[in-house]
């Protein structure tokens, strides 16, 4: 019988650092064919474990249009992040995945976009902007708010310049008041008030969001507030509480359904209907 | 020489709740001003630069009132309101019978920067009791 607890086997081929607590890592499979066939939606994650201490679910970070290897973008909060923070390149490490539902790409093409991150909640929606970036032709427009507490915090610093530049898109950033350095030329505020400040119209448009849980709660209330957005526009993740990703261990239900297997991405109405609170 | 009386504003759409609020801190020696949504608030804040504001939330929008706190608590150099970020602000809300938000000014931080934090329906002596311990806080910083 197959163990579905066990990981395949990695190797790390590259390590960025983001900021002074964040990685991301570049990871393949070191069985070629799995390479080859594994593929993914953006949205979903994997199991990412350092042998003998442990494994952590992880957003893929990366987009399945762009194939050849998997990325991570981790930060160091516990024995396990700073586990993985501590390897190096050609390191072996396990992964098992993908799991999740991932967003809901079909229902994306056409639409226009507002993706609003805070912080690491960037990885995920990293992985669609590439996703769609790569597909341009079956989307829409694209408004990219993004935020971190300051300058130095914000990940992905090269590829924000790319995205600035890339037709149909519009991409915002802000730091958090005092956050700022004397080079900033962004926005300086929370991501919510931003948000609010370039008020992308929410006709035809899907607002994506993903960061820190105080971030999500303002910008739904933002967006459902005098922006107009309802709550069947709004898609969010919820990553917290998962554990095994395979609806085994029970940490991550809410009543009847289990992040791990039928989120970890839920729009706003979908979230209202659970009785979530957060 | 009598004591000049504290000067508090109730930005507050409710009539009714702006009703309770004046009969109870008057009756307290507070002579109390009121504003019906955040706009007229924000006007009144500058006009007579009050001791102490209570504060909604569920104004024009849902979160109007957070924020209204946020504009009023800025720092920024550039803040039209940068004089005033020393008031207290007392938040009243009822938005946890509204949405599935739990809102809370120690887990939320500069989103949520007020100095008190009281879900509807609040008592007259809690209400006062809250007032008094802002003033005198404000007194001594």
């Amino acid at each position: 019988m197959e163990n579905i607890y066990l990981p395949h086997s990695a190797i790390v081929q590259e390590i960025i650092p983001e900021t002074p607590d964040i990685k991301t890592f570049k990871l393949t499979f070191e069985d070629e064919g799995l390479q080859k066939d594994f593929t993914y939606l953006p949205g979903q994650f994997v199991e990412f474990s350092v042998y003998g201490v442990g494994e952590a679910p992880f957003c893929l970070a990366s987009s399945p249009t762009r194939p050849g290897q998997i990325e991570c973008t981790i930060k160091k909060m516990g024995k396990v992040t700073q586990a993985i923070h501590d390897l190096e390149v050609e390191d072996q490490v396990g992964i098992r995945g993908p799991y999740g539902n991932g967003f809901p790409l079909k229902e994306l093409r056409g639409r226009n976009l507002v993706l609003v991150g805070g912080g690491i909640g960037l990885a995920p929606l990293r992985s669609l902007i590439q996703n769609v970036l790569d597909q341009k032709d079956e989307y829409g427009d694209m408004v990219i708010i993004y935020g971190a507490k300051s300058t130095e915090d914000l990940v992905y610093q090269k590829e924000l310049q790319e995205w600035q530049n890339s037709p149909g898109v519009k991409m915002v950033l802000t730091v958090d008041p005092g956050g700022e350095d004397q080079k900033w030329q962004g926005e300086v505020g929370l991501v919510p008030t931003v948000l609010e400040k370039v008020n992308p119209s929410p006709d035809n448009r899907v607002l994506v969001t993903c960061g820190p849980p105080i971030m999500i709660r303002y910008v739904l209330l933002s967006a459902t507030g005098k922006m107009g957005y309802q709550p069947e526009q709004i898609i969010t993740t919820l990553e917290m509480k998962m554990k095994c990703g395979l609806g085994k261990c029970g940490r991550c239900n809410i009543g009847k359904i289990y992040i791990c297997q039928d989120g970890p991405v839920f729009t706003y109405q979908q979230l209202k209907d659970l009785g979530t609170e957060f | 020489m009598a004591k000049k009386k504290e000067k508090i504003l109730v930005i507050e759409d409710d009539e009714q709740m702006v009703e309770f609020v004046k009969r109870v801190l008057e009756a307290h020696s507070y002579q109390v001003h009121s504003a019906p949504s955040a706009e007229e608030g924000l006007k009144k804040v500058k006009e007579l630069s009050p001791d102490l504001i209570i504060l909604d939330v569920m104004l024009e929008t849902k979160g109007e009132g957070f924020w209204t706190a946020q504009k009023l608590k800025s720092t920024e150099a550039q803040s039209e309101y940068r004089e005033y970020s020393h008031i207290p602000i007392l938040m009243l809300t009822a938005i946890h019978t509204q949405t599935e938000f739990r809102f809370s000014p120690e887990t939320d931080g500069e989103y949520l920067p007020v100095e008190d934090f009281v879900e509807k329906p609040v008592e007259p002596g809690e209400l006062v009791q809250k007032v008094k311990n802002l003033l005198t806080s404000k007194t001594q910083s």
